[in-house]
């Protein structure tokens, strides 16, 4: 018999060997050295490797943080002016509005997003305005700032991934968005941008104001709200 | 609720704590976190090489589960739709962040697992661990799924979505090199 292949072997010690395949290599096994040697080390390997602990806990409790970021999330979900789509709320949504995306329709919503986003601005203007005042130094959250700091930098590069691939999409849809929506669209983006970078500047001015980051996600999750929404119409 | 929240807390069952949770208790998913957080961390921290990555990695992991607890039927055991979520976030990890794995390579991968594992498990093997933790990503996750966590090569083709083919070939490959890194 031929010497036993390193496949053969795997597979040998891995029990994926028909009864006739393993009965044929044990015979060769006792005839060969080599090929017992070469068994031999492979299983002390496959042991030790087995060996190994499957649990390993983490230094730091990580529950604190994660129900940071779970609150977090949270906060983003209630945040958004309309919840992301899903299959069910599409199913319930009127089937005119859904099946002619018209311009009409869009508008009205968009128009109602700014009013809506204008309210928001005036009403975190004054928060920042407040913690820049009366609250200055005293942090809102009773957490870890760099920590928090840290989770609210990954969660950005999220959203900005994800609002630069749909801005992509937008750029392709099928068909162009009318003047006047494209002009409502850019009009609320416009007011978001200027949400994000005061509150920015105001973060980056105090970093232990770490409920400014709840605005800013706030503020992406609602320019993430709007470009799907104009997604869909274009699309 | 806090007739509900004693009975959750009274459980020991993956299942009634996996109810409960849906419920949205907490505590429940504090208990199931205690109970899996080990396996998931060993996992995160084997394939990111680096401790601080592989707690950032677990905390992934266990956000997404929450979130989609719902999600979750019944039709298999927590613990192995818990692993699905660990792949996929490990997966996603793996293609969002090329240049980790770059890193690793550059580096030699010895300085940073073995550090992470020395400092939980004193009795690890330390040379074992850094011949893993020097293996392609791919090669790597098949090795600690298989030989670590006993998964078959179908349930590893299940998890990470590869033909079968694949998965043994690399299990074959990771062991190779794990033999010829320690034999240098």
């Amino acid at each position: 018999m031929t010497h036993v292949t390193e496949s053969r072997l795997h597979d040998y010690l891995d029990g994926l060997l028909a009864d006739s395949e393993r009965a044929r290599i044990e015979t060769h096994m006792h005839a060969c050295a080599g090929c017992r040697a070469e068994l031999d080390a492979l299983a002390q390997l496959v042991s030790e490797i087995g060996a190994l602990p499957s649990e390993i806990l983490p230094a730091h409790d990580l529950r604190s943080t994660i129900a940071r970021r779970l609150e977090i999330t949270q906060v983003l979900d209630a945040g958004a002016l309309v919840p992301p789509a899903s299959d069910h709320e599409q199913g319930a949504r009127p089937k005119t509005a859904r099946a002619t995306g018209s311009p009409t329709v869009s508008r009205h919503v968009l128009a109602a997003a700014a009013v809506v986003l204008l309210v928001l601005l005036s009403v975190f203007t004054l928060v920042v305005q407040r913690s820049g005042e009366e609250d200055r130094g005293r942090p809102i959250l009773a957490l870890d700032d760099e920590a928090s700091l840290l989770e609210f930098q990954h969660a950005e590069t999220r959203y900005l991934a994800a609002i630069a691939e749909l801005e992509t999409v937008l750029r392709q849809g099928r068909e162009p968005l009318a003047a006047e929506t494209l002009e409502l669209l850019e009009e609320n983006l416009a007011v978001l941008d200027r949400a994000i970078r005061e509150t920015r500047a105001a973060l980056a001015a105090d970093t232990s104001q770490v409920e400014l980051t709840r605005f800013i996600m706030a503020s992406y999750a609602q320019k993430l709200d709007l470009l799907r929404r104009a997604q869909r119409f274009s699309s | 609720l806090s007739t509900v929240r004693r009975v959750c807390a009274s459980r020991e069952d993956d299942v009634d704590l996996v109810r409960c949770a849906q419920g949205g208790d907490t505590a429940a998913f504090d208990a199931l976190y205690a109970e899996h957080v080990g396996r998931i961390h060993a996992l995160c921290l084997r394939m990111t090489g680096d401790a601080r990555a592989g707690e950032e990695l677990t905390q992934d992991v266990f956000v997404r589960a929450w979130r989609r607890l719902a999600s979750f039927r019944g039709d298999s055991r927590f613990s192995s739709w818990l692993y699905r979520v660990a792949v996929n976030v490990v997966q996603e990890a793996r293609r969002a962040d090329g240049r980790r794995e770059r890193r690793v390579e550059l580096m030699g991968g010895s300085e940073r697992l073995p550090r992470a594992a020395r400092e939980r498990s004193p009795d690890v093997r330390l040379d074992l661990e850094y011949a893993i933790g020097l293996l392609p990503p791919g090669a790597r996750l098949v090795l600690i799924l298989h030989d670590i966590e006993g998964f078959t090569q179908a349930q590893i083709a299940e998890l990470t979505g590869t033909a079968i083919g694949t998965v043994k070939a690399q299990l074959h490959r990771a062991r190779r090199l794990v033999r010829r890194r320690l034999e240098q």
